[in-house]
Formats: structure tokens, C-alpha cells, sequence
């Protein structure tokens, strides 16, 4: 391992460690209904910044792609775009069991579950979309068109139309954000490092991706020109 | 094309009709409205997912040849616009002649919002049937594609077509009118500087 170059790694594991120690332990403030459940937010809410970062990665790649076309841009927009459905359906989960302990119900039909959902679905569709077709550099063109197009339409389904409507989160239609009501620095000094540490894991798990899906290309090249 | 699409509209709401087994009047009016923007949802898939696979590939050349990309997605956007808005139209009185219509005093307000609906589904779909062309099976991947990116304009279209049908006043909706102009603007303007890249081959 090369300190000066993979310094973030250790930085990631260590985070998370303090994290995961400190989240549980740590006196938190007792509310009304959710009680123990507000350490929760130490994970639920990194999961979904982890995926909007992830995607803006993606996407990132995907305009890059089109700017100059190289299969390295395409793999990356894929692969990065894999891990942060990882991070969303965690989120959706993380959520859930949330969810059934405060709103009672483990899908309350709220706006931004419903939200995250139908846009986890888009990202589907984009592997769907990468699966049907077969000429590599018509798919990753296409792709890539599509990747912009449906990032494009996930920040108002997730970001703004939560908001125009009533929710049962915090901080939309009305209801307060968690800042107003009694957002305890001590949570916050958990909350912030959590966000930093989700984030790198994640793009630490969608480098090591990019580098297997290069392996195997290279693999198939070489028995390829072997035959 | 336009045929294939009509006979669709129509055998779509006549299907729905039959479904009910004249029991149409005992719907109410949420049913009514929701059953109606499902049905504007297939038929406006249809029509659309049909606009870029009609040419054959000697078509094709010749076009790339006569004009620049943006000027064949503006114009097939425009046609689509046309096309479109006239269906939701035909099929809302199809609609109502079959299924009975509900009561409303600002009927206005309602096609306002069924027009900004579609012109907004229109514009995202456009671009989505663009993109499934390229494929094999180019007409279930619009709709695998399609169905969630179009789900914002549907929220929308639904929330201010219940508003006119509650009576509620003109400014209720203005929030979900400009969410629809917006989303529109903003497919637009992405299909405009992304579509050269899907048209070259």
C-alpha cells in the first residue's frame, strides 16, 4: 500500500471505526417517539448523500465519455452508478426499519420514499439499457446520453418534489428540519465525519469495481488473440 | 402510424369501459381521473415510441445527409407536440362519452392541466424513444425507460388535475404548472445538446 497515494483508505476505515464505536455509544437527546432510533441518522442519512455522490461521479464520467470517447470513462459511469444503487437500496432499507418504529409502517407511501424508489427504478432501467445492446461503443454512447438525461430527472424527484408536497421527513412540506428543532452538536459532530466516511467507502468500493471490470476485459482480450 | 396509434387510443378506453361492465357511475371521481392519466400514459408511449423507428435505413442516410441532428429533434418534437396534444384531447371525449364524466365547474382548468401534462410527458418521451431507437426491441424499452423518468410530470399532471376537479381555485395549481413548464424546459434543452451524440452512427 502507498501511504501518499491511498492515505484516503486509512482515513475511510478509520472514520467509519470512530463512527460505528461513537454512534452507538454517545448520549444522544431523548425525543418524543424516536428516542434511540435518532442514531440512526448516523447511517440512514449518509447512505443517500453516498448515493447522490456516487451518481454525480457517474454522470461526471458519462459527459467525459461523450467529450472524448475512451472505454475507461464508460466502465467507470457503470460501475460507480452500480455502487450507488448499493447505497440507495441501504438507504431505502435503513429507512424502512426506521420508518416502522416512528411512522409506524415500514412503506408509508411517503413522497420521498416513494421518490427514492421510482429513482433507483430509473437507475435500473439504465443497466437494463446497457444490458440490450451488443456493439461496445454504440452502448456506451447511448448510455451515457441516457445516464445525463436520468440524474437529470432523479434531483426533482428526490430533491424538489418532496418538498412541494407533505412529507413526513423532516425538513419538507412543512415539517421541521431536524437544525430547527434540537439538532444536539454532539450529533452533529458524529453526523458530518459519517457522511465523509460513507462517501469514500463507497468510491473506494466502485475503484476496486472498475479495476475487476478491467481485469476481465483485458482477460477476454488476451484469450481472444490467443485464439 | 398515426392509424395504428388511433385504433390503440380507442381500443385502450374501450377495453377499460367493458372492464367496468356499466358500472361506470358508480366510479368516483379520483377513480376517474387516476384511470384516465394511465390511460393518456399508454397511449402517449405508443404514439411516441413510434416516431423515431419509422424510417428504414436508406431514410435514415438521406436525412443525416439533408440536415443537421438538432434540426430533425426539433422538428420531430414538434410533431410529436401536435400529434399528442390532440390525442389527449380526442381521448378525453372518447373518455367521457364512455366512461361518463365527473362534475366539475372549472372544466378549464382541467384541460390546462391535461395540455401541460402531456406537453410535458411528450418532451421526456421524445427523448426516450430516441434513445431505445438505437436498440433492438426498441418499443418495450421505451416504456422500461420511460415509465420511471415520466413519473414527476404524471405526479404533477395528477395533483392539478384533482384540483380542478375539487374546484379549487386557479393559484392552487400554479405550483404544479410551473414544476410541469419547468421539467419540460429542462428535457428539452438536455435532448437539444444530447441528441447529435444519439443520431451519429
Amino acid at each position: 500500500m502507498n501511504i501518499a497515494k491511498d492515505w484516503w483508505k486509512i482515513l475511510c476505515l478509520l472514520i467509519l471505526l470512530i463512527v460505528f464505536a461513537v454512534g452507538f455509544l454517545i448520549e444522544v437527546p431523548r425525543l418524543h417517539i424516536i428516542n434511540e432510533g435518532i442514531r440512526n441518522t448516523f447511517f440512514h442519512v449518509p447512505m443517500w448523500f453516498a448515493m447522490l455522490i456516487l451518481f454525480g461521479i457517474s454522470v461526471f464520467y458519462s459527459i467525459k465519455y461523450l467529450n472524448s470517447p475512451n472505454e475507461l470513462y464508460s466502465i467507470k459511469a457503470g460501475e460507480y452508478a452500480k455502487v450507488g444503487i448499493l447505497f440507495g437500496v441501504l438507504g431505502l432499507l435503513t429507512g424502512m426499519m426506521w420508518a416502522r418504529y416512528t411512522w409506524g409502517e415500514y412503506w408509508s407511501g411517503d413522497p420521498k420514499q416513494n421518490g427514492s424508489a421510482i429513482g433507483l427504478l430509473i437507475y435500473m432501467a439504465y443497466f437494463v439499457l446497457r444490458g440490450a445492446i451488443n456493439e461496445e461503443e454504440l452502448m456506451a454512447r447511448i448510455s451515457a446520453v441516457y445516464n445525463i438525461f436520468a440524474f437529470s430527472s432523479l434531483i426533482p424527484l428526490m430533491y424538489i418534489l418532496p418538498r412541494l408536497t407533505d412529507s413526513l421527513h423532516p425538513g419538507s412540506g412543512g415539517n421541521q428540519n431536524f437544525a430547527m428543532i434540537d439538532f444536539d452538536n454532539n450529533l452533529r459532530l458524529v453526523l458530518y465525519p459519517s457522511i465523509i466516511g460513507f462517501i469514500l467507502l463507497g468510491i473506494w468500493i466502485g475503484d476496486l469495481r472498475v479495476r475487476i471490470e478491467q481485469n476481465k476485459n483485458m482477460l477476454e482480450e488476451l484469450s481472444q488473440s490467443e485464439l | 402510424m398515426l392509424n395504428s396509434s388511433l385504433v390503440y387510443l380507442i381500443s385502450v378506453i374501450f377495453i377499460t369501459y367493458i372492464s367496468f361492465e356499466l358500472k361506470t357511475s358508480s366510479l368516483s371521481p379520483i377513480t376517474w381521473v387516476t384511470l384516465f392519466w394511465i390511460i393518456q400514459l399508454f397511449i402517449q408511449v405508443n404514439v411516441v415510441s413510434n416516431s423515431f423507428k419509422s424510417e428504414s435505413r436508406d431514410q435514415y442516410h438521406y436525412l443525416f445527409h439533408l440536415c443537421s441532428p438538432q434540426e430533425i429533434f426539433v422538428s420531430r418534437l414538434t410533431l410529436n407536440l401536435l400529434i399528442v396534444n390532440s390525442f389527449s384531447i380526442l381521448s378525453l371525449i372518447i373518455y367521457t362519452v364512455v366512461m361518463g364524466s365527473v362534475s366539475t365547474s372549472n372544466q378549464y382548468q382541467f384541460l390546462i392541466s391535461l395540455l401541460l401534462g402531456s406537453t410535458s410527458l411528450t418532451c421526456t418521451l421524445t427523448m426516450v424513444s430516441a434513445i431505445a431507437s438505437r436498440t433492438s426491441n426498441n418499443s418495450t424499452l421505451t416504456a422500461v425507460l420511460g415509465f420511471p423518468i415520466v413519473s414527476p410530470s404524471i405526479l404533477m399532471s395528477l395533483k392539478a388535475s384533482f384540483n380542478a376537479i375539487d374546484d379549487l381555485d386557479w393559484s392552487v395549481s400554479y405550483d404544479e404548472y410551473l414544476v410541469m413548464i419547468s421539467l419540460s424546459i429542462i428535457s428539452i434543452s438536455l435532448s437539444y445538446i444530447l441528441f447529435p451524440y444519439i443520431w451519429k452512427s
